[in-house]
């Protein structure tokens, strides 16, 4: 039976009959090290193929090891995923990943919110923010939705006062970096409020923060697992979580020499300052940075009733990267077409979604975050498609 | 390196050291910047560096009386004419750094425990390169940094080289570059 048993390729799926035994001495290099199976039987269910594309020690060796042979370079990896998704570190970033979108829904839904399906096939390219994919639909043609935003904020107006929707995003930019794809999974929210936008800005800010603690009490053997192979540093965050004003953040970047004007948006490399600089001095990755000039915002964004240059706009940062634009929306007509003609935009490309708050709107504030970057970023990796199963950007539609 | 820094550079010592009377300009023959001082005429940074600090009122700035002390100023105004102001690659400019940040390891100025005309002129002559480092690469040259916000301050030549911004704080611990 050795014999045989010496010449089942690897990667096979075998059956095994034996008898569990104690060991005298530990097993260093099985994660069951007391004990083991002395074998009576073995059957091969399916057997792999003798030539393996890659080998997974090899795909789930760390960076920087190289004397211990070689390294697996990412577009083999995702040209043969199925192999690559083997390693422990995979099997530990995808268990994680799947335990944010639960920690996000739990954290919802104790707050009454509402979980929606919004359609993903559209009929106009909704915001005109990010560029779209079309399709062939009958004898017209339709869009891939670039963001459930348009649908979110209807489910508001249909009186769900609170609604949160999972679901695939499309963006049909030809980016090509570490931090985007063109599908991608989006946990968006919406609410209504009662007095004031830090109603919804509260929730979010709790929301990731549930998300966070979850993370560290539920995942700590997949966090420490993912770092035998990517080292990186702990996610730290504050409780409540750390809120800066853009005004604050724009004074700290200069005294750090970095020159922008006040109703300028900030650039990459700025936000990246701008997290090492809150790092240092609150000893946080995760931030809220409030009231960001109108200027640089969206034309649906609710402008600062006692200061028209600001919006009542934020964004979200985890490790020095943007997470999450969000906003209070506005919800009047008429104060919306202004601002639509303000940013020069078609109204005959909108007219439906001006339309939907004609009948009665709530006040209403939120945001969207994609599921790959939160996880990128909480697990400190530096490639997007590590935290995709199947990643999608502009150079890659298969596997 | 241009002809007109070297030119700031004599302005900017010339102002320091508080010297009335002198001309400063830039023979095209020689291909050398000059000093003209009561009819005395300079050449090269190096020796005019070391005129303007013999003619001050700061003795102190040239070394004092100990000869040694001297010497060194000299081999490093020697050491800015001719390795600083010749490097020709990031490369260059990326070993000078490095050998410098050793340097300053544990000496507060490059030569004695006080300010000579040895830091003020290595300090015109790496403003240039510090001007353009990312807060990320000044923290790992942390030594010259730390040299050189230090001289950037008590030199007090704003006028000449505006004060570039330092962090206090440790930023990049445990980052890789990015």
């Amino acid at each position: 039976m050795m014999l045989t048993s010496k010449s089942i390729t690897k990667e096979s799926i075998i059956d095994v009959e034996g008898i569990v035994s104690l060991v005298p001495q530990k097993i260093e290099s099985c994660t069951q090290q007391d004990v083991e199976l002395q074998i009576e039987q073995v059957f091969v269910i399916s057997q792999a193929a003798p030539r393996l594309p890659l080998q997974i020690d090899d795909a789930a060796r760390p960076d920087g090891d190289e004397s211990q042979g070689p390294m697996v370079n990412q577009d083999t990896r995702l040209d043969n995923r199925i192999l690559d998704l083997r390693t422990s570190t995979s099997q530990a970033i995808f268990r994680l990943e799947g335990g944010v979108v639960q920690l996000f829904r739990e954290s919802l839904m104790k707050r009454d919110f509402v979980e929606v399906h919004t359609p993903k096939i559209i009929s106009a390219a909704s915001e005109g923010g990010a560029n779209v994919f079309e399709v062939s639909y009958f004898k017209t043609s339709a869009y891939l939705a670039q963001s459930p935003q348009l649908y979110k904020q209807m489910a508001i107006c249909s009186d769900f006062d609170r609604v949160f929707t999972i679901g695939a995003v499309f963006r049909a930019e030809d980016s090509n970096t570490h931090r985007h794809l063109t599908e991608f999974v989006g946990l968006d929210l919406e609410m209504a409020f009662n007095y004031h936008y830090h109603e919804a800005l509260d929730v979010i800010g709790s929301m990731f923060n549930d998300i966070f603690r979850g993370l560290r009490d539920r995942y700590q053997t997949e966090i420490e697992t993912v770092n035998k192979q990517y080292p990186a540093e702990p996610f730290k965050f504050l409780e409540p979580p750390l809120r800066l004003t853009y005004p604050e953040a724009v004074k700290t970047l200069r005294e750090n020499g970095v020159e922008m004007g006040d109703e300028e948006d900030l650039t990459t490399p700025a936000e990246k300052l701008l997290g090492r600089l809150v790092k240092a001095k609150y000893d946080t990755d995760f931030f809220i940075l409030d009231k960001f000039p109108m200027a640089v915002r969206p034309f649906y964004t609710m402008p600062d009733p006692n200061d028209p240059k600001q919006s009542n706009s934020y964004d979200i940062f985890m490790r020095g990267e943007e997470i999450m634009s969000g906003a209070q929306r506005i919800h009047d007509p008429k104060l919306l077409t202004e601002r639509a003609l303000h940013h020069e935009i078609d109204l005959t490309t909108i007219q439906s979604y001006i339309d939907s708050f004609k009948y009665g709107a709530a006040p209403h504030a939120g945001g969207g975050i994609g599921l790959e970057r939160v996880t990128m970023l909480y697990l400190g990796l530096d490639n997007i498609r590590k935290v995709s199963l199947f990643p999608r950007d502009p150079k890659r539609l298969t596997p | 390196m241009a002809p007109n820094r070297i030119d700031n550079d004599v302005k900017a010592l010339a102002r320091y050291f508080n010297l009335k009377n002198c001309k400063c300009k830039f023979d095209k023959k020689s291909g050398v910047t000059q000093l003209v001082h009561n009819g005395q005429t300079v050449c090269g940074l190096a020796s005019i560096a070391s005129f303007l600090v013999q003619n001050s009122e700061q003795p102190s700035l040239h070394g004092g009386s100990c000869h040694m002390t001297k010497a060194q100023i000299q081999q490093w105004l020697q050491y800015r004419v001719t390795i600083v102001d010749r490097c020709l690659n990031e490369k260059d400019v990326t070993t000078v750094l490095k050998e410098l940040n050793s340097f300053l390891e544990s000496r507060v100025y490059f030569v004695t425990s006080s300010l000579t005309v040895a830091d003020l002129v290595l300090y015109f002559g790496l403003f240039a390169t510090f001007n353009q480092l990312t807060l990320q690469e000044k923290e790992k040259y942390l030594h010259l940094s730390r040299w050189f916000n230090n001289v950037q301050r008590v030199a007090k030549l704003e006028e000449f080289y505006p004060i570039l911004p330092f962090s206090l704080n440790y930023l990049y611990e445990g980052v890789s570059e990015h």
